[in-house]
């Protein structure tokens, strides 16, 4: 449009027909590229895919390029009382039509896009933009058609085209159509494109029909067949070109910040995992930068040592960091970053040879700096497109090992506070067995004494000789019954204490996997039997035998049954019944503990789950059971839910996910 | 024959002793809870009862205590567990048990001669 508008104003302004005549061709030549750039734009604005149209479209360029210059398209040049004005030739109607079936089918298209697009949303507001520029830029069409039959009024178009632009510059700057860095880009690039590309044309066109022209006669355009091939070849290359130019010498962004702090706070700084962050930090830049090697070393708590946390290098040797090294120590006490170019710079390392930059293969090294202290580095190699760090490289990547330090940090606290949890969990549980001891001893001693009993029966009958007068079948045959009993008791002992020291033990090791939830209940409740039984407890193991497996860790499904009974059984007070029961309900079963104690109160309700809340006597419970059950309920993928109405006892429903091999059953 | 009643809601407890004062003559009678023990205590009129402290149901002491009120003169020997330090022996000898073992039993000649001397007495 720029050429179209610079041409045909200088057509105005020009003295001679003729001198008018080369501009409104040089006018057209811009012309020429408006419905099939403008086409084209609708076509990518509208995320659509390129059609057999538009195709067509660009065809039509060549032509029009290669005959713009004749009289088939401007015949020659009128005066009207607004200036000069070309004259259509026998082609223009051809191009006209061209024009207006790619506005049409344009402004159709929007029209349709406009419909459909959200009410209220910046796009609808964009589109409506789009269609009145593109509707200002039809009506330009105006003076073109009259053209045809020869009548000549006012050129409109001139003015329609500015309120074209107009139009769209207010949707760029308002409603974000297009990014105006881009556009800037764009355009230069474009310019000296056509700078570039069209005074070579006009150029070589020069030349040839000079040199060619006791040949030619009057088919003068023939000559730029060859000149437009050369253009077009050129034209891709150039382009590249110049991209690379103008990135290079205008827009100094060898990578999109934007991207890269973008994956700095949701890939990075969100993430919990330790290693993660580190993995993390090395792949976003890596792939946004392209970098040849980036490694995170990280210092460990407490140490001079640094170990490398992550790495992604060419190299598959491990890294090693050794602990006395002088840059290093530069580096943490200096807490800037540091180019390997500069390194020789500074006295402090005067007599250092730069192993570790060789070492790590790396060009920068940025320090990740966490409440002022340095906890680790960002080490970088050299990037992929050769080029070195700059200025504002290093200040981006120095705020962003901001970002990687507070991630860091974050990380290594949730993972000492997840292992606090555990102790905490453990010595909880540990709390509760304790204040099991009297009914544990009782498991285990009274079947200890029933087999004492049973044995100095036995010593005492024969010492006192009241075996004597009995028949020796008979004897034996009540002794071996005895034995049975014997034996009875001792596994009735070793079992409690089996199960015991297994609910006991520490969790080490977290695994998941299908367990029958029934069975661990059992488990649990023998742990329970004598508590329970004491207590005038009913508990009635309820979970139906079709009950499916769920995906748990067997121990701590234990902690959570055990936790969640003793609790009712404690709320009750002696006098009671608990009752477990459960179902499948889709690919999640759940299971319900309802007792029958007093229930528990709203207020009561709201803090049932926080740390350190009890409503037991001091001794008797430290308020970190629900709160440790609703932890492990949750690592399990689970959920727990209280309902409770005071009066009419609790009802604590747990879900939790079945095994894979359950969901194939119906 | 001298009875005997046990009240114990341990069956194996119940069973060794049983064997034992069986073939020395005594004549037992059980019960595995202390409603039962009462209600047998009433019927029977045994001489001794040998009787737990903890159990489902009513506790040992509160059967004592119930004994007692009936019979003021009935001979109870308390079965209890070990872990009362003393105190709970005191209390159920205050009450009126005739004497306390703890559980589990250290020698059934020891039990053997308190019942002895509880008949006899």
């Amino acid at each position: 449009m720029v050429i179209w508008l610079t041409g045909y104003t200088c057509m105005y302004l020009s003295v001679n027909p003729a001198q008018a005549l080369e501009y409104a061709r040089t006018g057209f030549f811009g012309i020429i590229f408006i419905p099939v750039f403008a086409y084209h734009f609708i076509v990518r604005f509208l995320e659509q895919k390129k059609s057999i149209f538009l195709r067509c479209l660009y065809l039509m360029i060549f032509p029009s390029v290669l005959l713009h210059r004749t009289q088939l398209v401007y015949f020659g040049i009128d005066r009207h009382f607004w200036g000069y004005y070309p004259i259509a030739g026998p082609l223009y109607p051809v191009f006209l039509v061209t024009f207006t079936a790619a506005f049409s089918l344009g402004v159709f298209k929007l029209i349709q896009a406009y419909r459909l697009s959200i009410p209220n949303s910046e796009r609808k507001t964009q589109i409506t933009y789009l269609l009145f520029a593109f509707g200002a830029g039809c009506t330009g069409l105006v003076d073109y058609i009259t053209k045809l039959p020869g009548v000549n009024i006012y050129p409109w178009g001139y003015v329609s085209a500015l309120i074209f632009i107009y139009l769209i510059s207010c949707s760029i700057v308002r409603h974000r159509l297009m990014g105006i860095e881009i556009i800037i880009k764009h355009a230069t690039v474009y310019t000296i494109m056509f700078l570039t590309l069209y005074g070579s044309f006009v150029l070589s066109t020069f030349i040839f029909q000079t040199l060619f022209s006791g040949f030619l006669h009057t088919n003068k355009w023939v000559v730029n067949i060859p000149t437009l091939l050369l253009v077009i070849i050129a034209a891709r290359p150039l382009e590249n070109w110049l991209r690379e130019a103008t990135d290079k010498y205008l827009f100094q962004k060898p990578y999109d910040y934007k991207e890269l702090l973008k994956i700095f706070t949701n890939e990075v700084l969100t993430v919990l995992d330790l290693d993660k962050v580190a993995k993390n930090t090395v792949d976003g830049l890596d792939n946004i930068i392209k970098l040849d090697s980036c490694a995170v070393i990280l210092k460990k708590i407490d140490q001079k040592k640094y170990y490398v946390s992550a790495n992604k290098s060419g190299s598959s040797q491990e890294l090693q960091v050794k602990e006395d090294c002088p840059l290093i120590s530069y580096i943490e006490s200096s807490k800037t970053p540091l180019l390997k170019k500069d390194f020789k710079n500074i006295t402090a390392l005067k007599d250092y040879e730069g192993s570790l930059f060789y070492d790590l293969r790396s060009e920068l090294i940025v320090p990740i700096i966490y409440s002022r202290e340095v906890i680790g580095m960002i080490v970088l190699g050299k990037k992929k497109s050769g080029e070195d760090y700059n200025k504002e490289d290093v200040d981006v990547l120095a705020s962003l090992a901001g970002t990687v330090g507070i991630a860091t940090s974050n990380a290594r606290l949730y993972r000492e506070l997840s292992q606090t949890q555990a102790e905490a969990a453990q010595s909880e549980k540990m709390a509760v067995i304790g204040t099991l001891a009297s009914g544990i001893n009782h498991e285990i001693c009274n079947p200890l004494g029933i087999v004492r009993g049973h044995c100095e029966v036995f010593l005492l009958n024969f010492k006192d000789g009241l075996y004597k007068n009995i028949d020796k079948d008979k004897l034996l045959d009540q002794v071996s019954k005895t034995y049975e009993k014997i034996i009875a008791q001792i596994d009735r002992a070793t079992g409690i204490t089996k199960r015991l020291s297994a609910f006991a033990k520490p969790n080490k090791l977290f695994k998941k996997e299908p367990i029958d939830a029934g069975h661990e209940v059992e488990e649990v409740l023998q742990i329970l039997a004598h508590e329970m039984r004491i207590h005038n407890i009913e508990v009635k193991n309820e979970l139906p035998a079709n009950y499916p497996k769920i995906m748990c860790d067997k121990k701590q499904i234990q902690e959570v049954m055990f936790n969640i009974i003793r609790n009712a059984a404690q709320a009750m007070k002696g006098n009671g019944m608990i009752q477990i029961d459960g179902a499948r309900n889709g690919v999640r079963a759940w299971i319900n503990i309802k007792d029958t104690g007093p229930g528990i109160t709203p207020e009561q309700q709201a803090k049932i789950f926080h740390p350190f809340f009890t409503t037991k006597q001091p001794g008797e419970g430290t308020g970190l059971g629900l709160y440790i059950v609703k932890q492990i309920v949750e690592k399990n993928d689970g959920t727990i839910e209280l309902s409770s109405t005071p009066g009419e006892g609790a009802t604590f429903k747990l879900t939790f996910k079945i095994a894979e091999e359950e969901c194939l059953k119906s | 024959m001298s009875k005997m009643l046990i009240v114990d809601d341990e069956d194996g407890f119940r069973e060794f002793v049983y064997d034992y004062f069986e073939l020395r003559g005594y004549e037992i009678r059980q019960a595995d809870n202390g409603l039962d023990g009462v209600k047998l205590a009433t019927e029977e009129k045994p001489d001794v009862v040998l009787l737990d402290m903890k159990m489902p149901g009513i506790h040992g002491d509160e059967v004592l205590k119930q004994l007692l009120e009936m019979y003021s003169d009935i001979k109870v020997i308390m079965i209890t567990a070990s872990e009362g330090f003393g105190k709970t022996r005191e209390r159920l000898l205050q009450m009126g048990a005739f004497a306390c073992f703890d559980k589990p039993i250290e020698s059934l000649k020891v039990v053997e001669e308190k019942v002895k001397e509880a008949i006899a007495s």
